[in-house]
Protein backbone atom coordinates (compact mmCIF):
# COMPACT_ATOMS: atom_id res chain seq x y z
CA UNK A 1 0.00 0.00 0.00
CA UNK A 2 2.64 2.38 0.70
CA UNK A 3 4.55 1.56 -2.08
CA UNK A 4 1.23 2.21 -4.14
CA UNK A 5 1.29 5.87 -2.71
CA UNK A 6 4.48 7.05 -3.03
CA UNK A 7 4.06 5.79 -6.70
CA UNK A 8 1.01 7.88 -7.13
CA UNK A 9 2.77 11.11 -5.76
CA UNK A 10 5.69 10.62 -7.77
CA UNK A 11 7.26 13.86 -9.70
CA UNK A 12 9.30 14.24 -12.79
CA UNK A 13 11.99 15.21 -10.41
CA UNK A 14 12.14 12.08 -8.39
CA UNK A 15 10.79 9.81 -11.32
CA UNK A 16 13.93 8.36 -13.66
CA UNK A 17 13.08 8.89 -16.94
CA UNK A 18 14.79 7.30 -19.95
CA UNK A 19 16.54 10.37 -21.03
CA UNK A 20 18.25 10.07 -17.64
CA UNK A 21 19.76 6.74 -18.25
CA UNK A 22 22.49 5.64 -19.78
CA UNK A 23 22.84 3.82 -23.77
CA UNK A 24 21.59 0.28 -22.90
CA UNK A 25 20.31 0.59 -19.42
CA UNK A 26 17.41 -0.26 -18.25
CA UNK A 27 15.09 1.21 -16.22
CA UNK A 28 14.17 0.11 -12.99
CA UNK A 29 10.89 -2.76 -13.37
CA UNK A 30 9.22 -0.84 -10.34
CA UNK A 31 7.97 1.83 -12.47
CA UNK A 32 7.54 0.43 -15.52
CA UNK A 33 5.43 -2.03 -13.41
CA UNK A 34 3.44 0.84 -11.77
CA UNK A 35 3.73 3.98 -14.03
CA UNK A 36 1.49 3.02 -16.55
CA UNK A 37 -0.13 5.75 -18.80
CA UNK A 38 -3.39 5.33 -17.36
CA UNK A 39 -2.15 6.07 -13.61
CA UNK A 40 0.04 9.14 -14.99
CA UNK A 41 -2.82 10.83 -16.08
CA UNK A 42 -4.39 10.16 -12.47
CA UNK A 43 -1.34 11.86 -10.86
CA UNK A 44 -3.02 14.92 -12.53
CA UNK A 45 -6.19 14.50 -10.91
CA UNK A 46 -6.92 16.16 -7.76
CA UNK A 47 -7.99 14.82 -4.88
CA UNK A 48 -11.79 15.15 -5.09
CA UNK A 49 -11.51 14.02 -9.10
CA UNK A 50 -9.40 10.53 -7.61
CA UNK A 51 -12.06 9.89 -4.73
CA UNK A 52 -14.73 10.39 -7.57
CA UNK A 53 -13.22 8.17 -9.55
CA UNK A 54 -12.52 5.75 -6.94
CA UNK A 55 -16.12 5.56 -6.28
CA UNK A 56 -17.20 5.28 -10.41
CA UNK A 57 -14.72 2.62 -9.95
CA UNK A 58 -16.69 1.12 -7.17
CA UNK A 59 -19.82 1.40 -9.29
CA UNK A 60 -18.63 -0.50 -12.44
CA UNK A 61 -17.48 -3.41 -10.11
CA UNK A 62 -21.29 -3.42 -8.61
CA UNK A 63 -22.52 -4.23 -11.81
CA UNK A 64 -23.78 -7.37 -12.58
CA UNK A 65 -21.31 -9.84 -14.40
CA UNK A 66 -21.57 -13.11 -16.23
CA UNK A 67 -20.65 -15.24 -19.11
CA UNK A 68 -22.18 -15.15 -22.41
CA UNK A 69 -24.29 -18.33 -22.18
CA UNK A 70 -25.91 -17.88 -26.04
CA UNK A 71 -29.01 -17.76 -24.66
CA UNK A 72 -30.36 -14.90 -27.19
CA UNK A 73 -28.89 -16.38 -30.01
CA UNK A 74 -31.82 -18.76 -31.06
CA UNK A 75 -32.85 -16.24 -33.71
CA UNK A 76 -29.72 -14.31 -34.44
CA UNK A 77 -26.22 -13.96 -33.88
CA UNK A 78 -25.05 -11.29 -31.43
CA UNK A 79 -22.91 -9.35 -31.29
CA UNK A 80 -21.17 -6.86 -28.36
CA UNK A 81 -22.02 -3.24 -30.39
CA UNK A 82 -18.26 -1.64 -29.31
CA UNK A 83 -15.96 -3.60 -31.46
CA UNK A 84 -18.41 -5.47 -33.65
CA UNK A 85 -17.80 -8.89 -32.88
CA UNK A 86 -19.86 -11.56 -32.33
CA UNK A 87 -19.87 -12.25 -28.38
CA UNK A 88 -18.15 -16.38 -28.25
CA UNK A 89 -19.73 -19.18 -25.52
CA UNK A 90 -17.87 -18.52 -22.49
CA UNK A 91 -17.03 -14.79 -22.99
CA UNK A 92 -16.71 -12.47 -19.84
CA UNK A 93 -19.57 -9.81 -19.57
CA UNK A 94 -21.59 -6.93 -17.94
CA UNK A 95 -25.22 -6.13 -17.82
CA UNK A 96 -26.58 -2.88 -17.57
CA UNK A 97 -29.42 -2.18 -15.48
CA UNK A 98 -31.06 -1.04 -18.88
CA UNK A 99 -30.35 -4.93 -19.63
CA UNK A 100 -27.75 -4.02 -23.27
CA UNK A 101 -24.68 -6.10 -22.19
CA UNK A 102 -21.14 -5.94 -23.94
CA UNK A 103 -17.81 -7.53 -23.12
CA UNK A 104 -16.79 -6.36 -19.82
CA UNK A 105 -13.03 -5.38 -21.31
CA UNK A 106 -15.22 -3.47 -24.25
CA UNK A 107 -17.77 -1.69 -21.72
CA UNK A 108 -15.82 -0.60 -18.53
CA UNK A 109 -13.24 1.65 -20.01
CA UNK A 110 -16.15 2.95 -21.27
CA UNK A 111 -18.07 3.69 -17.92
CA UNK A 112 -15.11 5.13 -16.32
CA UNK A 113 -15.11 7.85 -18.96
CA UNK A 114 -18.77 8.04 -19.40
CA UNK A 115 -21.78 6.28 -17.02
CA UNK A 116 -24.10 6.07 -19.74
CA UNK A 117 -25.34 2.81 -21.84
CA UNK A 118 -23.56 3.05 -25.32
CA UNK A 119 -26.61 1.71 -26.75
CA UNK A 120 -29.30 4.05 -25.19
CA UNK A 121 -27.48 6.29 -23.31
CA UNK A 122 -29.63 5.36 -20.12
CA UNK A 123 -27.71 7.09 -17.25
CA UNK A 124 -26.01 3.97 -15.19
CA UNK A 125 -25.88 5.25 -12.00
CA UNK A 126 -29.87 6.53 -12.10
CA UNK A 127 -30.93 3.52 -12.73
CA UNK A 128 -28.66 1.85 -9.89
CA UNK A 129 -29.87 4.75 -7.60
CA UNK A 130 -33.59 4.31 -8.03
CA UNK A 131 -32.72 0.30 -7.57
CA UNK A 132 -31.17 0.84 -4.13
CA UNK A 133 -33.77 3.01 -3.09
CA UNK A 134 -36.59 0.60 -4.40
CA UNK A 135 -34.68 -1.98 -1.91
CA UNK A 136 -34.57 -0.01 1.22
CA UNK A 137 -38.28 1.26 0.71
CA UNK A 138 -39.16 -2.21 0.64
CA UNK A 139 -37.05 -3.01 3.68
CA UNK A 140 -37.95 0.31 5.78
CA UNK A 141 -40.89 1.53 3.91
CA UNK A 142 -38.74 5.12 4.11
CA UNK A 143 -40.79 7.94 2.79
CA UNK A 144 -39.69 9.56 -0.65
CA UNK A 145 -37.89 12.72 0.94
CA UNK A 146 -35.29 10.37 3.02
CA UNK A 147 -34.56 8.06 -0.05
CA UNK A 148 -33.91 11.23 -2.24
CA UNK A 149 -31.64 12.52 0.31
CA UNK A 150 -29.63 9.02 0.44
CA UNK A 151 -29.77 9.08 -3.78
CA UNK A 152 -27.68 11.88 -3.42
CA UNK A 153 -25.13 10.84 -0.92
CA UNK A 154 -22.34 9.32 -2.96
CA UNK A 155 -20.65 8.01 0.34
CA UNK A 156 -23.76 6.14 1.76
CA UNK A 157 -23.91 4.71 -2.03
CA UNK A 158 -20.44 3.18 -2.16
CA UNK A 159 -21.36 1.53 1.35
CA UNK A 160 -24.54 -0.29 0.08
CA UNK A 161 -22.47 -1.66 -3.00
CA UNK A 162 -22.42 -5.03 -1.72
CA UNK A 163 -26.29 -5.08 -1.90
CA UNK A 164 -26.10 -3.84 -5.45
CA UNK A 165 -24.19 -6.83 -6.59
CA UNK A 166 -26.89 -8.69 -5.27
CA UNK A 167 -29.72 -7.08 -7.13
CA UNK A 168 -31.76 -9.17 -9.65
CA UNK A 169 -31.67 -6.97 -12.67
CA UNK B 1 -2.96 -1.81 -22.17
CA UNK B 2 -2.32 1.52 -24.31
CA UNK B 3 -1.18 -1.20 -27.24
CA UNK B 4 -3.91 -2.97 -26.92
CA UNK B 5 -6.18 -0.46 -27.09
CA UNK B 6 -4.60 0.58 -30.36
CA UNK B 7 -5.06 -2.59 -31.88
CA UNK B 8 -8.65 -2.34 -30.56
CA UNK B 9 -9.16 0.92 -32.59
CA UNK B 10 -7.35 -0.58 -35.65
CA UNK B 11 -9.37 -3.65 -35.69
CA UNK B 12 -12.59 -2.18 -35.54
CA UNK B 13 -11.74 0.26 -38.18
CA UNK B 14 -10.59 -2.40 -40.35
CA UNK B 15 -13.83 -4.23 -39.77
CA UNK B 16 -15.94 -1.12 -40.51
CA UNK B 17 -14.11 -0.76 -43.43
CA UNK B 18 -14.41 -4.31 -44.64
CA UNK B 19 -18.38 -3.50 -43.78
CA UNK B 20 -18.79 -0.18 -46.10
CA UNK B 21 -16.57 -1.91 -49.01
CA UNK B 22 -18.40 -4.97 -48.98
CA UNK B 23 -22.33 -3.12 -49.44
CA UNK B 24 -21.94 0.98 -49.83
CA UNK B 25 -24.32 3.06 -48.49
CA UNK B 26 -26.14 5.72 -50.57
CA UNK B 27 -24.33 9.08 -50.14
CA UNK B 28 -21.39 8.53 -49.63
CA UNK B 29 -18.19 6.82 -50.04
CA UNK B 30 -15.35 6.15 -47.96
CA UNK B 31 -12.21 4.91 -48.26
CA UNK B 32 -8.31 5.60 -46.47
CA UNK B 33 -6.09 8.07 -47.32
CA UNK B 34 -2.97 5.71 -46.67
CA UNK B 35 -3.20 2.22 -47.19
CA UNK B 36 -0.87 1.22 -44.27
CA UNK B 37 -3.22 3.66 -41.40
CA UNK B 38 -6.27 2.93 -40.48
CA UNK B 39 -6.38 6.26 -38.50
CA UNK B 40 -7.16 8.79 -41.29
CA UNK B 41 -10.47 8.25 -43.26
CA UNK B 42 -11.33 10.15 -46.74
CA UNK B 43 -15.24 10.08 -47.19
CA UNK B 44 -16.87 12.02 -50.52
CA UNK B 45 -20.19 13.12 -49.38
CA UNK B 46 -22.88 13.52 -52.03
CA UNK B 47 -24.96 16.60 -51.34
CA UNK B 48 -28.51 15.82 -50.48
CA UNK B 49 -30.96 16.01 -52.85
CA UNK B 50 -33.82 18.80 -52.38
CA UNK B 51 -31.47 20.54 -49.98
CA UNK B 52 -28.94 23.35 -51.30
CA UNK B 53 -25.61 21.45 -51.43
CA UNK B 54 -27.54 19.09 -54.12
CA UNK B 55 -25.26 18.16 -57.35
CA UNK B 56 -22.29 18.67 -54.75
CA UNK B 57 -19.38 16.63 -54.02
CA UNK B 58 -17.74 17.46 -50.57
CA UNK B 59 -14.18 16.23 -49.57
CA UNK B 60 -13.91 15.41 -45.85
CA UNK B 61 -10.95 13.34 -43.65
CA UNK B 62 -11.78 11.64 -40.87
CA UNK B 63 -9.24 11.92 -38.33
CA UNK B 64 -9.65 8.50 -35.12
CA UNK B 65 -7.76 9.17 -31.98
CA UNK B 66 -5.98 5.95 -30.79
CA UNK B 67 -8.62 5.69 -27.89
CA UNK B 68 -11.03 4.79 -30.56
CA UNK B 69 -14.08 3.90 -30.14
CA UNK B 70 -13.91 5.54 -26.35
CA UNK B 71 -13.27 8.65 -28.22
CA UNK B 72 -14.71 10.01 -30.87
CA UNK B 73 -12.97 11.29 -34.47
CA UNK B 74 -12.32 14.52 -36.26
CA UNK B 75 -13.99 15.91 -39.21
CA UNK B 76 -13.15 18.27 -41.29
CA UNK B 77 -14.11 19.32 -44.82
CA UNK B 78 -11.35 19.08 -47.19
CA UNK B 79 -13.40 20.80 -50.24
CA UNK B 80 -14.46 24.30 -49.34
CA UNK B 81 -18.07 24.26 -47.97
CA UNK B 82 -20.37 27.20 -46.56
CA UNK B 83 -22.01 25.85 -43.73
CA UNK B 84 -23.06 27.56 -39.76
CA UNK B 85 -22.09 24.27 -38.51
CA UNK B 86 -18.89 24.03 -39.97
CA UNK B 87 -15.62 26.23 -38.84
CA UNK B 88 -13.39 28.20 -41.76
CA UNK B 89 -11.05 25.59 -41.51
CA UNK B 90 -13.50 22.51 -42.31
CA UNK B 91 -13.48 21.50 -39.39
CA UNK B 92 -17.03 19.94 -38.41
CA UNK B 93 -18.78 20.71 -35.07
CA UNK B 94 -21.79 18.53 -34.27
CA UNK B 95 -22.95 17.63 -31.00
CA UNK B 96 -21.99 13.39 -31.48
CA UNK B 97 -18.66 14.42 -32.43
CA UNK B 98 -18.29 15.84 -28.95
CA UNK B 99 -17.09 13.84 -25.69
CA UNK B 100 -19.09 13.29 -22.89
CA UNK B 101 -18.11 15.44 -20.54
CA UNK B 102 -15.51 13.54 -18.14
CA UNK B 103 -17.34 14.02 -14.87
CA UNK B 104 -21.32 13.98 -15.73
CA UNK B 105 -22.49 11.18 -13.66
CA UNK B 106 -25.22 10.61 -16.34
CA UNK B 107 -27.23 14.62 -15.37
CA UNK B 108 -25.44 16.63 -17.84
CA UNK B 109 -27.61 16.23 -21.58
CA UNK B 110 -25.90 12.89 -22.84
CA UNK B 111 -27.83 12.05 -25.55
CA UNK B 112 -26.77 12.78 -28.80
CA UNK B 113 -23.14 12.98 -27.61
CA UNK B 114 -20.44 10.46 -28.54
CA UNK B 115 -21.16 6.94 -27.94
CA UNK B 116 -18.84 3.80 -28.69
CA UNK B 117 -21.23 2.70 -30.86
CA UNK B 118 -20.91 5.10 -33.53
CA UNK B 119 -19.30 3.93 -36.55
CA UNK B 120 -17.93 6.22 -39.79
CA UNK B 121 -21.38 5.35 -41.21
CA UNK B 122 -23.38 6.67 -38.80
CA UNK B 123 -20.86 9.89 -38.27
CA UNK B 124 -21.08 10.40 -42.01
CA UNK B 125 -24.91 9.67 -41.98
CA UNK B 126 -24.93 12.44 -39.29
CA UNK B 127 -22.81 15.12 -41.20
CA UNK B 128 -25.06 14.46 -44.29
CA UNK B 129 -28.25 15.45 -42.14
CA UNK B 130 -26.62 18.49 -40.89
CA UNK B 131 -26.07 19.40 -44.33
CA UNK B 132 -30.46 19.02 -44.94
CA UNK B 133 -30.36 20.84 -41.81
CA UNK B 134 -28.26 23.46 -40.64
CA UNK B 135 -28.51 24.37 -36.47
CA UNK B 136 -27.84 27.89 -36.40
CA UNK B 137 -27.83 27.84 -32.28
CA UNK B 138 -24.41 26.29 -32.43
CA UNK B 139 -23.03 28.18 -34.72
CA UNK B 140 -19.16 27.61 -35.76
CA UNK B 141 -19.41 30.07 -38.69
CA UNK B 142 -21.07 32.91 -37.49
CA UNK B 143 -21.23 34.82 -40.85
CA UNK B 144 -23.50 31.76 -42.52
CA UNK B 145 -25.40 31.16 -39.58
CA UNK B 146 -26.90 34.62 -39.92
CA UNK B 147 -27.55 34.39 -43.05
CA UNK B 148 -29.64 31.78 -42.53
CA UNK B 149 -31.77 33.99 -40.37
CA UNK B 150 -31.03 37.21 -42.05
CA UNK B 151 -30.64 36.79 -45.87
CA UNK B 152 -31.37 33.47 -47.16
CA UNK B 153 -31.00 34.78 -50.63
CA UNK B 154 -26.95 35.36 -49.67
CA UNK B 155 -26.64 32.05 -47.70
CA UNK B 156 -27.75 30.71 -50.76
CA UNK B 157 -25.14 32.05 -53.40
CA UNK B 158 -22.63 30.69 -51.40
CA UNK B 159 -23.66 27.36 -50.94
CA UNK B 160 -24.09 26.88 -54.56
CA UNK B 161 -21.06 28.69 -54.87
CA UNK B 162 -19.28 25.48 -52.85
CA UNK B 163 -21.12 23.56 -54.78
CA UNK B 164 -19.87 24.68 -58.28
CA UNK B 165 -16.19 24.67 -56.58
CA UNK B 166 -16.43 21.10 -55.69
CA UNK B 167 -17.83 19.79 -59.06
CA UNK B 168 -14.48 21.33 -60.87
CA UNK B 169 -11.95 20.40 -58.27
CA UNK B 170 -13.32 16.23 -59.19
Amino acid sequence: MGDIFSCCYATPENTPTRQLLGPGEQPPPYHDTFLTPAMMRHLTLSEEAQLRLAQRLALIQALPAGVYDGANTDYKRMECVICMTEFILGEPIRILPCMHFYHIPCIDPWLRRSFVCPSCLAPVDTALLSAISFQDNQVEDRNVEDISIHSRNDSLLLNTTPEVSALPF
Amino acid sequence: MASKGLDQGALLLKKQLADLQRSSVDGFSAGLVDDNNLFVWEVLIVGPPDTLYEGGFFKAHLNFPKEFPLKPPKMKFISNIWHPNVYADGEVCISILHEPGEDKFGYEKASERWSPVHTVESVVLSVISMLSDPNPESAANIVAAKEVRDSPAEFKRHVRKCVRQSQDNL
